[in-house]
């Protein structure tokens, strides 16, 4: 049935359907990115309670300094890296296979191909970072330095996933040719365009590693560019984050209406929201170089305008996904300015944690206007503050996103029910009162000066005498996001076990409210962005990196080799 | 949920989403003020970490 109703949709026989690979469900290829990425999530939200425990001080008999470091470097690279890239990739293929319809460019096998290349760095880093091996953080910036091994597995993580992108890329352009002057849906434009975002932003990372890493850590060389490093670093690091960041988003824009009732309000606004994040999220990162010496006022000046240019498609969005749920509110009888907001079905997973991510959205945002502030940026930076902003925005905002997600992917993943809603809507609460519990008290602590990263603070009891309370609800905040993440994995591990459904239940997306008949091809395709993308890259970073190359470098040679 | 009219559904979709307007509004207002205060209530009289 699932076919007939595939191949109606292409206007295809159902001979000619049996005869295309698309019929092949890529859900066992989704599930296995989507474990991968949840059962790293769980073994990183252990070690984030560890954490809490260990900072807190209410523990002197776990305090160990290098577990610690070995806990926090283990739980931001899966966190930062493992669950984001294995969750985006299953999501990526489901919507590509639900949505367009067609065989996957260079089938399913290429497809595995990439997982096990990813899965494999996963595991090789992995092992290093339990070792203590690579207790270098997520962000691995020399003279901290790991173990080869650890270097070549997060290279082959990002190799693998760079096959996924070429997949999401030419799989629309497959799809366009069968279907000239049709719009792309919408999900797969997005989700095309985070392909795109995730190949530019990793290619600064892919160069420090290939570059310096590997051979500063093989030994080939002994010294090693730090200013460099850090650049070529913050080249991914802040898009990375928008990298995440989009696919929640298309759960915003394609499944909140849907799960609402209600339609998304505009098609080309959210295209335009898109593709604003593609090409302002890449050239900013040097925000994160603030008060970094190798790199001049003016270019973090320019970075920092960028930085904020990035609210504007962030409002966007705001507005768009609001006003999608007014308008489903409406329909559902809500009355007055504020009236549609109790008529929504905030019994539906979907819809309730798309209302709890907006507000962790704002808590978060506000945060981000501080530390993106040039001159404020002194006052929080390398604080708790900063850890404080970044979970909000990321593990509030966007985990939040996912884990709604996979409850609505599951049953068309799987062909079963979800074991238990009500379970669903208890994790998802408890999630956003677990974040606000931990990263609500991280912010004042960093207002109160404590650094962030630091398993103990040899500070004198004078001044660390007022983060005692805010450290307690820091433990509070952990345990009940380590009770969430519990349950959360449960109840899709129990999902595999419920009664196959009778109708095999179909991944829907929302229609927007006036039909998308004429599109323009700048908001159907990605070569002109692209071709924006690189110009103002090479505007932003052509001349903060050459200068490494002209500069006295201390001994190191410029590119390492 | 109460059940809408065909006519009732379509004013409803129709219509401006003065609601968003208001909470975009209100979200603004907070934003900057927040900005504000972090920049004078607590950037200038406190200086960089310390």
């Amino acid at each position: 049935m699932h076919a007939q109703v595939e191949a109606s949709t292409l206007n295809m026989s159902t001979s000619e359907s049996s005869k295309s690979t698309y019929t092949e469900s890529v859900s066992g290829l989704c599930l296995a990115n989507l474990w991968i990425a949840f059962i790293t999530f769980a073994l990183a939200a252990f070690m984030g309670l560890y954490q809490v425990a260990e900072r807190s001080g209410l523990f002197p008999k776990i305090e160990f300094i290098e577990l610690y470091y070995r806990s926090v470097s283990s739980h931001g690279v899966i966190m930062g890296f493992v669950l984001t890239t294995f969750f985006i990739m299953g999501f990526g293929y489901w919507i590509s296979h639900t949505t367009l319809k067609i065989p996957l460019w260079g089938g399913k096998s290429l497809g595995w191909l990439g997982f096990l290349i990813s899965l494999g760095g996963t595991a090789a880093a992995a092992v290093m970072l339990f070792m203590g091996e690579a207790s270098v953080m997520y962000t691995f910036y020399p003279p901290l330095k790991a173990n080869p091994i650890f270097y070549f597995g997060a290279t082959f993580l990002v190799v693998g996933s760079w096959v996924w992108c070429l997949q999401m890329v030419m799989t629309m352009n497959a799809w366009k040719k069968l279907n000239v002057g049709a719009a792309v849906p919408l999900a797969m434009y997005a989700m095309t365009a985070n392909a795109i975002l995730w190949f530019i932003t990793s290619l600064g990372v892919a160069s420090e590693v290939l570059f310096q890493l590997i051979p500063w850590s093989m030994g080939w060389i002994d010294k090693i560019d730090v200013g460099l490093a850090r650049t070529l670093f913050s080249w991914t690091l802040h898009a990375i984050v928008y990298f995440w960041l989009i696919p929640a988003y298309i759960a915003f824009y394609t499944l909140v209406p849907k799960a609402a009732n209600g339609k998304l309000f505009s098609d080309e606004f959210s295209r335009i929201s898109i593709l604003m994040l593609l090409v302002f999220s890449v050239p900013i990162g040097m925000h994160h170089l603030y008060v970094d010496p190798f790199q001049d006022a003016g270019w973090k000046f320019v970075h920092m305008i960028g930085t904020f240019m990035v609210a504007i498609p962030t409002l966007i969005t705001g507005f768009t996904v609001i006003a999608s749920m007014e308008v489903a509110g409406r329909l559902r009888g809500g009355k007055g300015l504020f009236g549609w907001i109790t008529a929504l079905n905030w019994s539906n997973p979907m819809v309730l944690s798309g209302g709890l991510s907006l507000l962790m959205l704002t808590v978060g945002g506000w945060g981000g206007m501080v530390n993106a502030s040039y001159s404020m940026d002194v006052a929080v930076h390398n604080t708790q503050w900063i850890t404080g902003h970044f979970h909000l925005i990321f593990a509030g905002t966007t985990v939040i996103m996912y884990m709604s997600t996979a409850y609505y992917m599951w049953p068309s993943m799987t062909g079963r029910p979800l074991f238990s809603t009500k379970l669903a809507l208890l994790q998802l609460w408890t999630w956003f009162i677990g974040m606000l519990v931990l990263t609500l008290p991280w912010h004042i602590l960093g207002l109160l000066g404590q650094p962030r990263r630091i398993g103990v603070a040899p500070y004198s009891e004078e001044f660390t005498a007022a983060w005692g309370p805010y450290e307690f609800l820091m433990f509070v905040g952990g345990v009940i996001l380590f009770f969430s993440a519990v349950i959360f994995v449960v109840n899709l591990l129990f999902s595999h076990f419920t009664a196959k459904a009778a109708i095999m239940p179909v991944m829907e997306y929302a229609e927007p409210m006036h039909p998308v008949l004429n599109i323009p091809k700048l908001l159907n395709g990605f070569g002109f962005w692209t071709a924006v993308i690189v110009v103002y890259m090479i505007a932003s970073y052509g001349y903060p990196i050459l200068q490494f190359f002209l500069m006295e470098t201390n001994g190191t040679f410029p590119w390492s080799i | 949920m109460v059940e809408l009219t065909p006519e009732e559904q379509e004013k409803a979709i129709a219509e401006a989403p003065k609601g968003t307007w208001a909470i975009l509004l209100v979200y603004a207002v907070f934003m900057v003020l927040g900005w504000l205060y972090m920049f004078y209530g607590f950037f200038l009289p406190h200086g960089p970490v310390n």
